[in-house]
């Protein structure tokens, strides 16, 4: 909550595979809409927070 | 043996009537159940028990049975971590923590009213043997006015003055006023904190305040107050709906944005006003040379 925590990022939902590669799962959506909407659906499952990285895509990460 | 009994019975009384005074069931809802209550109150009878046997054993003379005042301290000191405990186990299911600072400063404050109970109903019972009943009465009045100050320690409204301020959006970049609160990124989400949320600014007088606030547990403690106190629509799943207090790095004052079940600026800003300023997070810088050079310049040239 304070940033204190141990951050991880949980999930990656790209609309462009070239944009995101590493250890965290990668989601890969048809349209920045799509993707907006996985992202929400990833948060609330992962019980965790969508941040947008300006750039079309997100990352989900747990608190 | 009479002598002894009246001041055992008269430090007894007063040191549990301490007790009762001390203990508030208020919006931090602690100890707002029932059996921590009870649990309180007895561990106070015992506290002034002790207190009030301690000057008859040493007209007695006893001296050695006063060594059990040092046995009961231990004893208190568990008491502090059985709060902590309780509260810690706690912890894990608020939705908005309150902090391990504020865990601590409220085990504390426990452990500390003990030694109150003991010191008032010693006290009295000595008053008792030395003045009767009118001395007795009159320390434990003393005693109890000086107790209660305690309890009403400093808050964030003594040492800060709070505004209302403005939520706005840069992107993903959710904003109080120019402070960065955090980045939140569905469309919808933002849509609702801009129609829904509350922002106030939080501004130190002079820099013991400041450092004061700049403490993180202290921040967690504010946002805690008044998620309690105002309610919040956060749920497990939306921790963006967290109320969170950040900081303007330059001038060191705060923002912070919450999401209220009541949207009602007034109520804010008299929950955060009334959210104590912890023991942990309290400091004096001012009360050095080098902090107050470091503050004149501040004043000088950072704002």
């Amino acid at each position: 909550m304070t940033g204190t925590g141990d951050k991880r990022i949980l999930a990656v939902v790209t609309g462009d595979m070239g944009l995101a590669a590493g250890g965290a799962p990668i989601f890969l959506g048809r349209g920045e809409r799509e993707c907006e909407q996985m992202a929400e659906s990833l948060s609330r499952i992962l019980d965790s927070m969508a941040h947008h990285l300006e750039n079309g895509t997100y990352i989900i990460v747990s608190q | 043996m009479d002598g002894y009994l009246g001041m055992i019975i008269a430090g007894t009384v007063a040191g549990a009537l301490a007790r009762l005074l001390l203990l508030r069931v208020d919006y931090r809802q602690y100890p707002g159940y029932p059996h921590g209550t009870v649990a309180h109150i007895s561990l106070g009878f015992i506290a002034s028990a002790l207190g009030a046997v301690a000057v008859p054993a040493i007209l007695k003379p006893d001296f050695t049975a006063v060594t059990f005042l040092a046995l009961a301290a231990q004893q208190f000191r568990e008491i502090r971590g059985m709060e902590r405990k309780t509260l810690e186990n706690l912890e894990k299911y608020e939705l908005v923590k309150r902090g391990s600072d504020y865990i601590e400063g409220i085990a504390r404050t426990f452990e500390a009213r003990n030694y109150l109970v003991m010191a008032t109903s010693m006290s009295v019972s000595a008053a008792y043997y030395l003045g009767g009943l009118p001395g007795a009465l009159l320390i434990a009045f003393l005693f109890t006015a000086f107790s209660l100050t305690f309890k009403s320690g400093e808050t964030i409204g003594d040492i800060c003055e709070v505004h209302p301020a403005s939520i706005n959006f840069d992107g993903s970049r959710l904003k109080v006023d120019e402070i960065v609160i955090m980045n939140v990124g569905l469309r919808e989400m933002r849509e609702k904190i801009l129609n829904e949320a509350l922002a106030v600014r939080i501004k130190p007088k002079g820099a013991n305040a400041m450092s004061v606030i700049n403490d993180i547990g202290q921040r967690m403690a504010i946002a805690h107050t008044a998620a309690t106190i105002l309610g919040i629509k956060k749920d497990i799943d939306t921790p963006e709906l967290t109320p969170l207090v950040r900081k303007n790095l330059d001038t060191g004052e705060l923002g912070m944005y919450i999401l209220p079940v009541v949207k009602n600026m007034e109520a804010l800003i008299l929950a955060v006003k009334r959210t104590p300023v912890l023991e942990s997070a309290r400091s004096k810088p001012l009360s050095t040379e080098a902090g107050r050079i470091a503050a004149e310049k501040h004043d000088r040239h950072g704002r």
